[in-house]
């Protein structure tokens, strides 16, 4: 009443008090157009969206619908739409409470059926569609839920044997026990062989025995153990009859049901945390906590009731292997869901950029939209273009982990590994960038993108610190190579066949028609991969010539092992590009994908390796960078229809990227 | 009682109940220990001897202000593992936080911290009060913005523009905390285009008051610091319309609560919620509707109106009136640059302490496992930027020295020098700090360990106080700017650092060895040979657009990317000569060995930029060996990174105000 009061009196005084309107004429106010009013769709978005999220379209958009129609998700109007998003201004201690409520009421919609108790590739597709539209909404939601379900539940079914499975699994899936995961200690983090957490078997109870020796050994980041877990997967190592064994896998109550922590355990809590302040990280201590004999995880090993070890896997790098496959799964989720945030991001940042203007090129003009500067197109569509360049990598992804076999063990280690680490790295680049073009508004937490980046930092951290992981994929790609040079084979696998042909030469002039063939790209991204695998092997093999372990010359190595990492996974994401684009009939959203794809493969080309080694002479390299600025500016008109195939409903984004002078006018104060 | 007794009990069990089997164990797989990084690594240089030289000035203040804040109980100490750290409880809401900022302000009040920041005049008091900031940036960034707002933005715009009047009704006042000011430039539809600003203020003959109102939502003050709660005077800019003829932005001081905390008639608050970062900082919106305010009010260094409502300016050209308006603005973005150099310090101190006492894989069976900081790849991700944070300290103080020392004369040169420090400063510190999160790995990512929290605290950076982006352009126009004067009189170029260009152009030899790549000539010549040639395309494409017709701003706009790698080089060669400068006022000694080591290698990191390539200012060959020199560099450097890393903070002189992984990396459990 007041303030409507208020308005009037304004309104009032601007009519009688202040009527000479001349100053404000020369000087109209600004006014929200939305962008949908000055561009054009010149494609299919719904089957843009179709294609490039690939599988689930319905099942995620209900569970959307599901999060949008509960207060528990935190509806907040902001000129005229409603915006989900949890109360970043909450404790760690309110903000966890939330997110286990939020999951309850998901739990109760029956979003979780079947994700533990099927089985089959439909499941999983559909599990991966459910953990990405979750990371939408929130970090905490998505990796509260992916320890339960991936980790501790996935650990029962990948190392664990059929008595395991019909104990927990439903259990699980019904939420009737909360699991957690205790592989990382406060010493141990991507050295996991290291864990200094010990069991050992008491034959006369057939108990195992499982102690934290020291400081070092406790378990840390353990998400879920500081509130809301029952039970644990331990990793330990396994000492019988005074032979360490290496690390094996248990299965440890550490709260009863109503939430008492148990005898012996000891937790306590990780604190308040750069994100992800929704998930109860803790620290687990073990003071001989005695569990039976059938809380071993067998599939890899297991102990006889007398106390003799037994496991089908004699080499223990292969045992230990073995119990680290877990993680993948993990990996995949975690690659996919950051794809997402990209999008997000992008989706808010596109459509500030043309709706927000600034600076007029000359006097009495209207100032110029953010989007039609050059500077600004270059910001943000070569991110476009890679960002739906990882959603066909992801999907692809996703296919070789569900259709997996134990021969493509190796290639979803390798290809997980690798596009975890360039994913989420470009993900960080992505909503950096995207927070500085939306200047101080990207600042807000209600807008989400500079958010996003405290939330999704850690994620090139867990599951697989993004460095060492890159650095596997090196030593893979070497292996590889030496295989076929030591069996005189060809190269077969890993999209490395392509090593088997001649080199590829790059043209000495490049016209644009080169620039954007698929072919002249492929074999642009094929050389770089090629040469420098072939330096990174003579290199390594000197060091190892001159004496040194294979271990250290890796270490010696490394700069070329991150540059070999890197070609290989550009030009792996690449061709799963490709191959989404062979999939689709001659039209315009063809067009645009190609257009698209050669975006991406010039962005790559763009790369310091290809001047550094000499892969593209000066000229070629100014060539490149200035037939990027032309597709930028080809593809400005398409901007909005890009991001809205992004297939983000609104009200996960956020009120920048709509009406923001109304959301923030003083009528919605 | 009970953890104690828990304690013995497992003590017990260890030894009783499981004793043959545990110890087996134990003996083939030895537990960790947490061995301070000072007991295997030695200093070669007096430590204190080089955080006097990068600090550069007032270290006993510095100093005694640290001690006040690590002895009271408002800056949340807290004890881990042995030792005292300080820094605010992040987990407290918003609204706690504000109330905590403001209550440690009071404290610092109160023990005289800021007298004579106001009052005082000359170098000395200014110097002091950068130190001071650098400081207090140091333990939380709310509380150097809260301060910077009412200090620098409030404070100095009443000395800027204002005239004596002004200055003797509020400046000690400002300096006493009667009032507490904030600073309302910004507004919802205008930022950077601050000339587009939507405010609007008339002249009341009949009254002799100036009205200033809100037209339309665009026009709120938008992300005004203090607004939301504390503030009880603003500075406001607006658009200044005597009889109809609009004479362009104007700051007036205006009332926006009584001192019981009531906002005036007139004036509407809001609060901007939530942020990243600064949570502690009360960010608000204002709208005026007919605020009336005395004539007196206008702050008329610039341009008055008389009381009959005449306008009346010294500076008959309106483009040179704003830029008049704008200057407090450059205190503060030297504040914003020098404080940046300080959180990068925070964050490589962390990261290289944690490097040097966190171990990760063995290289073989049964050998120990070895220290991060002795990877290749690591000293390659940290050392490197080491270097950059010695560059920008000394970068730092020269342009201190440039802003308290300046002249009428002065003025571009520090417009320029300060809008490309504050760019390339805040810039690399975000990656710093990035790379220093993750090379601690997940304890990068508790807030109590700083690194990772410290990004989104100074995300804000590259944009409050001038777009980083938008300031680059600005250096490129300049640089541009100087070309065609020198061009166009004949003359040779004078000032910025561009005397090079009056030299003939530099020659990089066809092969680079290791007393080349060391050579200060040879790197400030490289430095100067980009610089020039880029300059010089610059204006030939620029010119060419002119040329067709295009508009200057239009030609501007569209060779963007050379004037973002012109803008780059600019400030890799000013901050290298700062660089430079230093080491030569140094005596012969280790001290002065090992800086030349860190001054190359500041300069081959920017000799690896992708530019040297991209323009063929280097051979492949030549970039080849750059690289292979910095990684040379990188390992000659890795005995000295305690040293170099550990004299960044007070550290030596006073351990208290280190942070938990840095010393111990075990906490007993709770």
């Amino acid at each position: 009443m007041d303030r409507a009061f208020q308005r009037t009196q304004i309104l009032t005084d601007h009519l009688l008090q202040f009527s000479p309107p001349s100053p404000l004429s020369s000087n109209a106010c600004l006014s929200y157009s939305p962008p949908e009013l000055s561009e054009s769709y010149a494609f299919d978005v719904k089957e843009m969206r179709k294609l490039i999220d690939g599988h689930n379209v319905e099942e995620r958009d209900w569970l959307f619908g599901l999060m949008r129609q509960s207060k528990l998700f935190n509806p907040e109007e902001k000129g005229g739409k409603v915006f989900v998003l949890p109360d970043y201004n909450q404790s760690t201690e309110q903000q966890r409470e939330m997110t286990w409520k939020r999951i309850e009421y998901l739990l109760e919609r029956g979003a979780f059926k079947g994700w533990l108790t099927e089985e089959g590739e439909e499941i999983e597709m559909r599990k991966f569609a459910g953990f990405e539209v979750s990371s939408i909404y929130d970090h905490s939601l998505f990796t509260k839920l992916g320890v339960h379900f991936f980790l501790w539940g996935g650990a029962i079914k990948f190392l664990g044997t059929k008595h395991h499975h019909e104990k927990w699994l439903r259990g699980t899936e019904n939420y009737s026990i909360k699991g957690c995961f205790a592989m990382t200690e406060l010493g141990h983090g991507s050295n996991v062989r290291g864990v200094e957490t010990v069991t050992t078997y008491d034959s006369n109870t057939g108990e195992f025995v499982i102690n934290t020796p020291c400081e070092t050994a406790q378990k840390y980041w353990i998400g879920g153990a500081a509130n809301h877990a029952t039970h644990t997967v331990v990793f330990s190592q396994l000492h019988i009859n005074g032979t360490n064994q290496g690390v094996h896998a248990f299965i440890v109550q550490i709260r009863d049901a109503d939430g008492n922590i148990c005898p012996n355990v000891r937790i306590a809590d990780c604190g308040h945390k750069i994100g992800l302040n929704g998930v109860d990280n803790g620290r687990i201590w073990f003071d001989n906590v005695r569990v039976p004999r059938e809380n071993l995880l067998n599939s890899v090993a297991d102990v006889s009731l007398d106390g003799k070890y037994l496991s089908s896997i004699e080499n223990p790098d292969q045992r230990f292997a073995a119990f680290m496959a877990p993680l993948t799964v993990g990996r995949v989720n975690i690659a996919c869901a950051s794809v997402y945030q990209s999008k997000v991001a992008l989706a808010i940042s596109v459509r500030y950029a043309l709706t927000r203007r600034a600076f007029s090129l000359k006097p009495n003009e209207p100032e110029v939209l953010l989007l039609d500067y050059p500077s600004h197109q270059r910001r943000l569509i070569p991110l476009i273009a890679k960002t739906y360049a990882m959603s066909f990598a992801a999907n692809y992804l996703k296919m070789l982990y569900v259709k997996r076999t134990p021969q493509s063990n190796k290639i979803i280690h390798i290809v997980s590994s690798s596009f975890k680490a360039t994913f989420t790295w470009t993900n960080m680049q992505i909503l950096q960038e995207c927070r500085e073009a939306c200047g101080g508004q990207g600042l807000k937490t209600e807008n989400r993108v500079g958010h996003l980046k405290g939330e999704y930092d850690v994620q090139s951290t867990f599951e697989g610190d993004n460095n060492i992981l890159m650095q596997q994929v090196s030593k893979a790609l070497f292996a590889e190579y030496m295989a076929a040079q030591k069996r005189n084979k060809a190269f077969k696998g890993l999209g490395l066949e392509h090593m088997n042909k001649p080199c590829p030469i790059i043209p000495s002039q490049l016209t644009s028609s080169t620039l954007r063939s698929s072919q002249f790209l492929m074999d642009a991204l094929c050389l770089r991969e090629r040469d420098l695998l072939n330096r990174f092997v003579v290199d390594v093999s000197k060091c190892k010539s001159e004496g040194e372990s294979t271990q250290q010359a890796f270490l010696m190595c490394y700069q070329l092992a991150e540059d070999l990492g890197r070609a290989f996974s550009d030009r792996a994401i690449f061709q799963t590009f490709i191959e989404a684009e062979a999939t689709l009939p001659a039209d315009s959203l063809k067009d645009i994908l190609g257009t698209l794809r050669s975006l991406y493969a010039l962005i790559c080309l763009e790369d310091a390796s290809y001047v550094q080694y000499g892969y593209l002479s000066v000229e070629n390299g100014a060539s490149v960078r200035r037939e990027i600025t032309k597709i930028c500016s080809e593809l400005r008109p398409h901007a909005l229809a890009l991001v809205t195939s992004f297939g983000i409903p609104d009200a996960f984004l956020s009120p920048i990227a709509f009406n923001w002078i109304e959301a923030n006018s003083w009528s919605s104060v | 009682m009970d953890r104690a007794y828990q304690r013995t009990r497992i003590l017990t069990n260890h030894l009783i109940l499981n004793s043959p089997a545990q110890t087996a164990c134990l003996t083939s797989n030895e537990c960790l220990s947490y061995s301070p990084p000072e007991l295997s690594e030695k200093y070669a240089f007096d430590v204190s001897e080089m955080r006097r030289l990068m600090d550069g000035h007032d270290v006993e203040e510095r100093d005694r202000l640290f001690g006040l804040i690590i002895q009271s109980k408002l800056f949340n100490p807290r004890v881990r593992g042995g030792k005292v750290f300080v820094s605010p409880d992040y987990n407290q809401s918003m609204e706690q936080q504000r109330e905590m900022t403001w209550k440690r302000i009071e404290y610092l009040l109160e023990r005289g911290v800021f007298r004579g920041w106001m009052t005082g005049k000359g170098e000395e008091v200014e110097m002091k009060r950068f130190a001071c900031f650098e400081v207090l940036g140091l333990f939380d960034h709310s509380i150097s913005i809260k301060l910077g707002v009412h200090f620098f933005l409030w404070g100095g715009a009443i000395q800027f523009f204002g005239t004596k009047h002004h200055h003797d009704k509020w400046l000690r006042d400002t300096e006493n905390y009667l009032i507490k000011g904030c600073f309302a430039m910004t507004e919802l539809g205008h930022g950077s285009n601050v000339r587009g600003i939507e405010t609007v203020t008339t002249y009341d003959s009949k009254t002799g008051e100036f009205i200033i109102n809100t037209p339309c939502e665009s026009a709120q003050k938008y992300w005004i610091g203090g607004a939301a709660k504390h503030a009880t005077h603003t500075i406001v800019f607006s658009q200044l319309n005597i009889n109809g003829t609009n004479e362009g932005v104007h700051a007036l001081i205006a009332q926006i609560r009584d001192a019981d905390g009531n906002v005036c008639p007139n004036i509407r608050i809001a609060d901007c919620g939530h942020k990243i970062g600064l949570n502690g900082v009360d960010n608000g919106r204002i709208w005026f509707d007919n605020v009336r305010v005395p004539r007196e009010n206008l702050l008329n260094s610039v341009a008055d109106v008389s009381p009959d409502g005449k306008y009346l300016s010294s500076i008959k050209d309106p483009d040179q009136r704003f830029a008049a308006f704008l200057s407090p603005l450059t205190a503060g973005r030297v504040n914003i640059a020098v404080n940046a150099v300080y959180q990068s310090k925070v964050g490589l101190a962390i990261a290289i302490r944690y490097a040097l006492t966190r171990r990760a894989f063995s290289l073989k069976a049964n050998e120990p496992e070895v220290l991060l900081l002795d990877y290749p790849s690591h000293q390659r991700r940290l050392l490197p930027l080491l270097a950059k944070i010695y560059a920008m300290s000394f970068a730092a103080n020269y342009l201190k020295m440039l802003y308290v020392k300046r002249t009428p004369q002065s003025n571009k040169t520090i417009h320029v020098v300060s809008s490309s420090f504050k760019a390339t400063i805040t810039w690399s510190n975000m990656q710093i700090l990035q790379e220093c999160r993750e090379a601690c790995g997940g304890q990068g990512l508790k807030t109590e360990n700083r690194v990772g929290h410290l990004k989104a605290e100074h995300d804000v950076q590259s944009t409050f106080e001038g777009d980083n982006n938008i300031l680059m352009q600005q250096v490129s126009k300049a640089l541009f700017a100087e070309y065609v004067a020198a061009q166009k009189r004949n003359k040779v170029f004078e000032g910025l650092g561009l005397e090079h260009m009056n030299k003939p152009c530099p020659v990089i030899p066809s092969q680079l060895t290791s007393t080349t790549l060391r050579c200060s000539q040879f790197q400030m010549d490289a430095l100067c040979l980009r610089e020039r040639e880029l300059l010089n395309r610059f204006v030939a494409d620029v010119s060419q657009c002119l040329a067709r017709g295009e508009s200057k701003e239009h030609s501007f706009n569209t060779n963007y990317q050379l004037a973002e790698d012109l803008g780059k080089a600019f400030s890799d060669q000013a901050i290298f000569q700062t660089f430079v400068e230093a080491e030569a006022t140094l005596a012969a000694g280790s001290l002065k060995d090992v800086l030349g080591m860190v001054r190359s290698l500041y300069a081959l990191t920017c000799l690896e930029d992708v530019t040297y390539l991209r323009y063929g200012y280097l051979s492949v060959d030549n970039a080849a060996a750059v690289r292979g020199e910095l990684t040379k560099l990188c390992s000659e450097l890795r005995p000295h990174a305690l040293a170099l890393g550990g004299v960044i903070l007070p550290t030596a002189p006073n351990p208290k105000d280190e942070l938990p992984i840095t010393f111990s990396i075990y906490f007993p459990g709770k």
